[in-house]
């Protein structure tokens, strides 16, 4: 969008560009088709051409005229441009005798430069002019003591282009005190040589007045010199590239800041931040300590291949109203005696218009942070399974351990897929206190599903058993189940929700309840802060202010465990102020 | 869930309360209509105002930046005296270029003077001018009094004949009047009012300024800007080319930029209606017209034309012309049916009593839009007698008129042209303008007595030079604020000075003697409207640390913000009584300002509509605060203001502090390093020796196979240290490259927030973090290096084996380079505190000036303005006004399309259920003893649910087939009151959602 360039006024040729620094995005594959030196300029065609063109690399016969004036040149003939890598922006700034690509640049700083120099008045250190067409200049001229000039100054100009005026305006007051500062090193340098000369050669200005051989015009034998003999600084087109590299880098200088981000944010964050010291550290993996960490598992192969058979599309659930669809009417068992049903879906005692199901089920175990076994060996089956199951909880309260062919514990893992052959054991399945579970099972004949040329879940076999079931009552008038869980089953049950729609309520739903688990957390943190436990009557009133009942302090409980870290010390310092206070 | 929430923020009462007013269509009437009219707040509550702002001010520690136009607080009639001082700080000087008089100056503020009364000639003659027109005016009057009302009414038993014997005497004046045939009215000469006295000695400077030393070929309008900051001096030129654009931009939008040209050119129309010169500017015949008044007497080939160039171009259409004025005038010209121009044309031939050499071009396409270009033209020059009071019409000139007018009339004839709209679209880009040649013959011999009577119009081809200066203001701290103030606020500069260009070729294009307005006087206006603009915008108190800004700088404002600003007024204004007053405001603020849709959306969903607005502008971060400002996000584009109205300016002020929490916008940093000063040049064998190579920047030059010169680059000191002292180019390198550091981590802090600093990039702490992580790279580096390799084919040779080429070596800079600091930039510009009269283009504001609410033309010119010009760089359609009365206690709307000329009336705000739920939990849980910043993290959260619902709404609007109101919100599961909100927001993520 910028570019910055060093003009002078030379007194053979008129305004010329010396200097000029562009951005690019990319440097061409080769450097010689980017500076290749062709005798003439762009023509009219060429640049429109280019103008057409502007993304694609410029042509390799875009080229400018040769410079011999030594100061109307800033590179050596056999130099053409130096070029600085901003590894961080992803830029490369390029310093070069003209503007390189796109070529009408070209034309728009060669007319930069004989407005700044020529038809432009400016009675101030800087002035700006521009339009649509033409793009946006700021020009700041200024003059270098010369004692082989006329008028024993010469002229140049630092001239910053764009295409966006306010941007150029914006920065104006930055702008010109970089470039008087830039202008100011040059004049000093400009001086000192002005009067090392003056010295040895006498007073260049007595000498034109008295001397036989005053002229008002620069002798013809007397070159012109270029900005490093009259500054005396051999290197001072390096200084003039980075200098103009270093505002053009901190030109942009403004940076918009984002708000808070979201707690799965937050956590996802965390985690990469972790994964990034792990990489750096070339830790070993930690084993989980109590800290509740996912635990990277195996990925099971999407696609089943059995044995001597043709592959199998893999089974799997396509969404939450798919799960929510098929587990609709699966008949739940007690896991230690499976002949008992602990909710048969025919029931007569059970509403009719609200007919329970296990997913209701399902999402009282998932919600309130029971442990989920997938058993089955379809392991894309489950893996599916609990990819949708964790979009309703929050990220840090997913556990989860895929294709396992033990079992592992609850404080392990919440989500488990579980090998066929794997086996629970009974001290397990017969804890419901402290091993509550809901289990489900999915055995498939794989010879047989490789026979066929599609397969479906509605096709499988899925039970389900759990050694904690929600009495029959609490279906009923939904008294006794947590309030999130009507609102995931309202909006499943919702048929006419897109599916994007769908998914942002599911998230909205999710957000919402860990917003309350937040309140809730910090307000008994504050007050266990405060060596004061709330009373009943307060935490009535408190999941009242948040739109819960008694029934949900179990899911908020469960639920602060999807606070990341950051938000857990920033409410403990809150905590601690208020305590303090 | 829904329920429960209900029953749990409101309670039964305010649950039913709410669910009667929110239930239907009809929520908002019966909702506002239970409030009982207008309460008013104790003064208890008025001491809470004060002091949460008290201990706002006090606690904040943010200091101002350079942008607070008034860190103390000042009263009134400081303010305006402030504001009227600034104006006479601020001159404009127009001038003229064309073919006669070259660079002329057609407007000078410093040398206008008004012609009193008792002033020489043309004052004694504008005098006698306004004591006759007072004259015939007080005539008319008694004749029209006459005419209705009879001087004495016998009232009593005979009243009846006397009432029968009125109306019988007005039946026969108007049987009279229609008996008798039309009358000219001549009106007498007009004379100017303001007159240039002399050139001011700088004009010379100011018109190299403005032109330049040589003249540019390319057409374009160019914007200049020459400006110092000690003093303070800001030249802001716009020299232009009077088009089609130009002119009819003004007429087409009804220029409402200014009050002045609302006087002027926005009345028009009105003025053509009473004027009989312009009446039938309104009438002009179907689809195009053309008329062109022609001086047959000038000899000199002119430029006139439709679609000619210069003389040769427009030859045809001289020839035409001249060739009308040699016939008979009385003719029908029968032979201009020929002309493919002329499908029904008429001629007329009308004089110019007072110079008989003005030209005047009026068209009209379609009735709708009209323009009026050109000068010349005298009141007896139109057909004021016609019936209908239409001169240019089809009907309009007749032969008895053309023969009824004076000799010297008709030197000049009139000539109408009815032409397609595509010919007048190419008529109309290549209008010929005429300059009188009184004008000529005053430039030439210096005078420049007269003003607006030898006011050249512009010629095609001429350009029209407008420069803005702006003096020192006397203290240079106010030079220096100002001079940061015009830079940051360089778009409604350029709005102002583009609205200016249109009022002044307007001006030019009209004949004073056909308007009777002083063109001098119109510009005046123009610039006084300008100036007080300007001041207003300069000088109006800000907003002391917008909420939303300050809270997230300054953490510990978290607890003035909850519990000393949302806690009172959700107690004390917020009850069925006031109409739910916070709710409503922060409903309208949410719902009309949709920035903070960036702060509650997800990360990969920010800036969104910013980028979706231009992906090229995206980088320009005070573009995209400015657009999230105005809420121009999303589609259509719309530009929002909210206005809180009141007389309790304690309210106000807290009020405005609660609204800027939702009012938001994007933080600004800046970074304020300067070029470093030191350099340290050392060679590259010394550092070959013991500097570890970097490859952070690597400076290459790519060079062609030749290699046998040495170049200036090469001539490096060998063996030795160079140090450039006031140079600092390595250092500068040095710094870009703990700046790349910096950037990196800045990133990569947002991704990963360190432990000690707050999630994301949160204040200061966030920053000491940034630089310290930037030095600790730059430590690790141990001594930055920058590699400048000179790829001469010899180097490229030596470093294949293994040698180092040339190396600029790098100090430790001492301080940390790119220090960032905040900038309110507009962030805090536009949102203002409480004054006594509107500030333009504030985005959120207060005053104690209700006339807002009473006076709609004032409502519309403010709405006017963003469609007329575009603030944002995007064509705006709609421009919406949020107005809260504080008094009253109600939130209305008011909006004004770009195709529309009514303001309409959107309504009563009906709070969301939503906003009024997050107000009253965050409320709740103070109470309950949660700390103040964990209430505010419930109101973002709230705020996400929002973001999202009004996502999932997009979803459900673009998917689902149409549903009423009730459905989609049962589909949503929310309730209907929030909808509007919602819709709003589904509005900036799809620009096929319609507004619900």
């Amino acid at each position: 969008n910028c570019l910055i360039a060093l003009t002078h006024f030379c007194e053979d040729h008129g305004p010329s560009v010396v200097l000029c620094m562009q951005v690019m995005q990319q440097l061409p594959s080769s450097s010689r088709q980017l500076l290749e030196v062709a005798p003439t300029p762009p023509s009219p065609a060429r640049a429109e051409e280019t103008l057409l063109t502007q993304q694609q690399p410029p042509p390799a016969s875009v080229c400018f005229p040769v410079v011999a004036c030594p100061s109307c040149r800033s590179m050596p003939p056999n130099i053409l441009a130096m070029h600085t890598e901003d590894a961080s922006a992803g830029v490369h700034l390029v310093s070069s005798q003209h503007p390189t690509w796109p070529s009408q640049l070209y034309s728009r700083l060669r007319q930069a430069c004989l407005r700044v120099h020529s038809c432009e008045v400016c009675p101030t250190s800087a002035m700006y002019f521009g339009d649509p067409v033409n793009g946006h200049v700021m020009g700041s001229p200024f003059q270098l003591d010369d004692a082989k000039a006329r008028g024993l100054t010469s002229q140049y100009a630092v001239v910053v282009m764009s295409t966006d005026s306010r941007m150029l305006l914006q920065a104006w007051p930055w702008l010109v005190a970089q470039i008087g500062r830039i202008s100011g090193a040059l004049k000093q340098m400009a001086t000192a040589q002005f009067q090392a000369e003056q010295l040895r050669q006498g007073s260049a200005k007595a000498t034109r007045i008295n001397g036989s051989s005053w002229l008002r015009m620069r002798r013809s034998d007397n070159p012109a010199r270029s900005l490093a003999q009259l500054t005396g600084d051999p290197a001072v087109f390096k200084r003039l590239h980075l200098w103009f590299s270093w505002m053009l880098r901190g030109w942009q200088r403004e940076e918009i800041r984002v708000g808070r981000p979201t707690e799965d944010e937050l956590v996802e964050e965390l985690q990469m931040m972790a994964a990034d010291q792990d990489c750096l550290l070339d830790s070993e993996d930690s084993e989980d300590e109590g800290t509740r960490t996912v635990v990277p598992t195996p990925t099971a192969p999407t696609v089943c291949k059995p044995a001597g058979g043709n592959a199998v599309v893999s089974i799997v659930f396509h969404s939450l109203r798919h799960i929510r669809q098929r587990l609709k009417r699966v008949p739940v068992t007690n896991l230690i005696d499976r002949s008992v049903s602990v909710l048969d879906p025919d029931s007569p005692q059970l509403s009719l218009h609200r007919q329970p199901h296990i997913f209701l089920l399902l999402l009282y175990h998932l919600v309130t942070g029971n442990q989920i076994v997938f058993r089955t060996n379809l392991p894309a089956l489950a893996a599916s399974f609990f990819k949708l199951m964790r979009q309703i909880l929050p990220h840090n309260c997913v556990q989860e351990v895929l294709n396992s062919s033990v079992y592992e514990e609850p404080y392990r893992c919440n989500f488990l897929g579980l090998a066929w052959e794997a086996v629970i054991p009974d001290i397990v399945l017969t804890d419901p206190v402290s091993h509550p579970m809901l289990v489900l099972e999915c055995r498939a004949d794989l010879r047989s599903l490789a026979a066929e040329s599609f397969a479906s879940v509605d096709d499988l076999t899925v039970s389900c058993a759990t050694n904690c079931p929600v009495p029959s009552s609490a279906y009923n008038s939904l008294l006794g189940l947590p309030g999130l869980i009507d609102e995931l089953d309202k909006l499943l049950d919702s048929q006419q929700l897109p599916d994007e729609a769908l998914d942002l309520l599911v998230t909205n739903v999710k957000e919402d309840w860990l917003n309350r688990a937040r309140q809730f957390f910090t307000c008994c943190y504050v007050q266990g802060a405060q060596q004061q436990q709330l009373s009943n009557a307060q935490v009535s009133e408190l999941l009242d202010s948040l739109g819960c009942s008694r029934n949900d302090e179990l899911v908020l409980k469960f639920w602060t465990r999807g606070l990341a870290a950051t938000s857990r010390r920033e409410i403990q310092g809150l905590g601690g102020k208020v305590g303090s206070r | 869930m829904l329920r429960s929430l209900r029953s749990a923020v409101f309670g039964k009462s305010k649950s039913n309360e709410f669910d009667s007013g929110g239930g239907g269509a009809s929520g908002g009437s019966s909702f506002s209509s239970s409030a009982p009219g207008n309460p008013v707040i104790n003064s208890r509550f008025d001491a809470v105002c004060r002091e949460f702002l008290d201990a706002w001010q006090s606690e904040s520690t943010d200091s101002a930046d350079a942008l607070q136009a008034s860190p103390a607080p000042i009263d009134d009639a400081e303010l305006k005296s402030l504001c009227e001082s600034v104006q006479s700080h601020i001159r404009l000087v127009v001038f003229v270029d064309s073919h006669r008089l070259r660079r002329h100056v057609f407007f000078d503020s410093k040398t206008l003077e008004r012609i009193v009364p008792d002033q020489g000639g043309q004052g004694q003659a504008a005098s006698s001018q306004q004591q006759r027109q007072q004259q015939q005016q007080q005539q008319k009057t008694q004749i029209s009094r006459s005419a209705t009302i009879p001087a004495r009414i016998d009232w009593t038993a005979s009243g009846q004949q006397s009432r029968q014997k009125l109306q019988r005497q007005q039946q026969q004046q108007q049987q009279q009047q229609q008996q008798q045939p039309p009358r000219r009215r001549t009106l007498p000469p007009w004379t100017p009012n303001y007159r240039q006295s002399k050139q001011a000695s700088d004009i010379s400077l100011l018109r190299e300024l403005v032109f330049g030393n040589v003249e540019l070929s390319h057409k374009a309008a160019c914007t200049k800007v020459h400006a110092s900051d000690n003093p303070l001096k800001i030249y802001l030129t716009r020299l232009f080319y009077p088009t089609s654009s130009n002119c009819g931009s003004v007429t087409t939008t009804t220029s409402a930029s200014s009050s002045a040209s609302a006087s002027s050119f926005d009345q028009q129309p009105h003025q053509a209606a009473n004027s009989p010169a312009l009446a039938h500017v309104g009438q002009l015949p179907r689809p195009v017209s053309l008329a062109h008044f022609i001086d047959p007497s000038s000899t000199t080939p002119r430029p006139l034309g439709i679609g000619g160039g210069g003389g040769g171009g427009g030859g045809g259409i001289l020839r035409f012309q001249q060739q009308q004025a040699n016939s008979s005038v009385r003719s029908s010209m029968p032979y201009l049916s020929t002309s493919p121009f002329a499908t029904a044309s008429t001629i007329s031939n009308r004089s110019n009593g007072v110079s008989g050499q003005s030209r005047a071009v009026a068209m009209e396409t379609h009735g709708a839009a009209k323009w009026m270009i050109g000068g010349g033209g005298s009141p007896s020059s139109y057909p004021d007698s016609t019936p209908d009071g239409s001169a240019i019409s089809p009907t309009s000139p007749t032969s008895a008129d053309v023969a009824s007018s004076p000799p010297q009339q008709q030197q000049q004839q009139h000539l109408l042209v009815s032409a397609s709209p595509r010919e007048a679209k190419a008529a109309i880009t290549n209008l010929a303008y005429q300059c009188p040649l009184s004008s000529v013959a005053a430039a030439a011999t210096g005078t420049s007595s007269s003003s607006a009577a030898s006011t050249p119009a512009p010629c095609r081809g001429d350009k029209i030079g407008i420069c803005l200066i702006i003096n020192s203001l006397g203290r240079p701290s106010s030079d220096e604020r100002f001079y940061k103030f015009f830079f940051t606020h360089n778009a409604f500069f350029d709005a102002l000075i583009v609205g200016l260009c249109d009022d002044v070729v307007q001006t030019l294009s009209m004949d004073p003697q056909v308007t009777r307005i002083d063109p001098l006087e119109t510009v005046l206006k123009a610039l006084r409207s300008v100036q007080q603009k300007i001041s207003q915008l300069f000088h109006c108190p800000l907003l002391h640390n917008p909420a939303w800004l300050s809270v997230r700088r300054q953490p510990s404002l978290n607890r003035i913000f909850a519990s000393s600003c949302l806690r009172p007024a959700m107690a004390s204004i917020n009850s069925a009584k006031h109409n739910f007053f916070v709710s409503s405001l922060v409903t309208a603020a949410l719902t009309h300002h949709l920035a903070w849709l960036e702060t509650a959306a997800p990360a990969d969903r920010r800036h969104t509509g910013c980028i979706h607005a231009d992906k090229s502008r995206a980088y320009c971060a005070q573009w995209m605060q400015l657009c999230q400002l105005y809420s121009v996000l999303g589609y259509p584009r719309r530009v929002s203001r909210t206005v809180l109205v009141g007389s309790n300016r304690n309210l106000l002020g807290l009020l405005l502090h609660l609204v800027s929490y939702f009012l938001r916008c994007s933080d600004v940093m800046l970074s304020d390093d300067n070029l470093p000063d030191e350099i340290h040049y050392q060679h590259p064998d010394r550092l070959a020796a013991n500097q570890p190579h970097q490859n952070h920047h690597q400076c290459s030059a790519s060079s062609s196979s030749s290699s046998d010169s040495t170049s200036d680059l090469d001539h490096s000191p060998p063996n030795s240290d160079y140090s450039a002292t006031a140079l600092a180019a390595a250092a500068a390198v040095a710094n870009l490259q703990t700046a790349a550091t910096i950037t990196t981590t800045s990133s990569s802090s947002k991704a990963a927030p360190s432990p000690s600093s707050d999630y994301c990039s949160d204040c200061e702490q966030h920053q000491h973090c940034l630089l310290q992580m930037g030095s600790n790279s730059t430590a690790v580096s141990n001594q930055p290096l920058l590699q400048l390799n000179l790829l001469q084919q010899q180097q490229q040779q030596k470093q294949e084996a293994g040698q180092r080429g040339e190396f600029l070596s790098l100090p430790q800079t001492s301080r940390p380079s790119f220090t960032k600091r905040h900038y309110g930039s507009l962030g805090r510009s536009l949102l203002r505190s409480v004054s006594p009269f509107l500030v333009p283009f504030a985005a959120l504001q207060g005053t104690t000036d209700r006339s807002i609410l009473d006076s709609p033309g004032g409502l519309k010119e403010q709405l006017r303005f963003f469609l007329d010009h575009d603030v944002c760089d995007e064509p705006i359609s709609e421009s919406v006004l949020v107005i809260a009365d504080c008094d009253r206690f109600t939130v209305t709307v008011k909006s004004l399309s770009a195709d529309s000329t009514v303001v309409r009336d959107l309504g009563a705000v009906v709070p969301a259920y939503s906003v009024h739920s997050m107000l009253e939990d965050s409320c709740r849980h103070l109470d309950l003893g949660a700390p103040p910043a964990a209430c505010l993290a419930h109101i973002e959260s709230c705020l996400q649910r929002i973001e999202r619902l009004g996502r999932a709404l997009a979803a459900v609007l673009r998917c689902c087939p149409p549903m009423d109101r009730d459905q989609l919100a049962a589909c949503l599961h929310t309730h209907p009151n929030d909808l509007p909100l919602l819709a709003s927001i589904a509005l900036s993520q799809c620009r096929y959602v319609t507004p619900l």
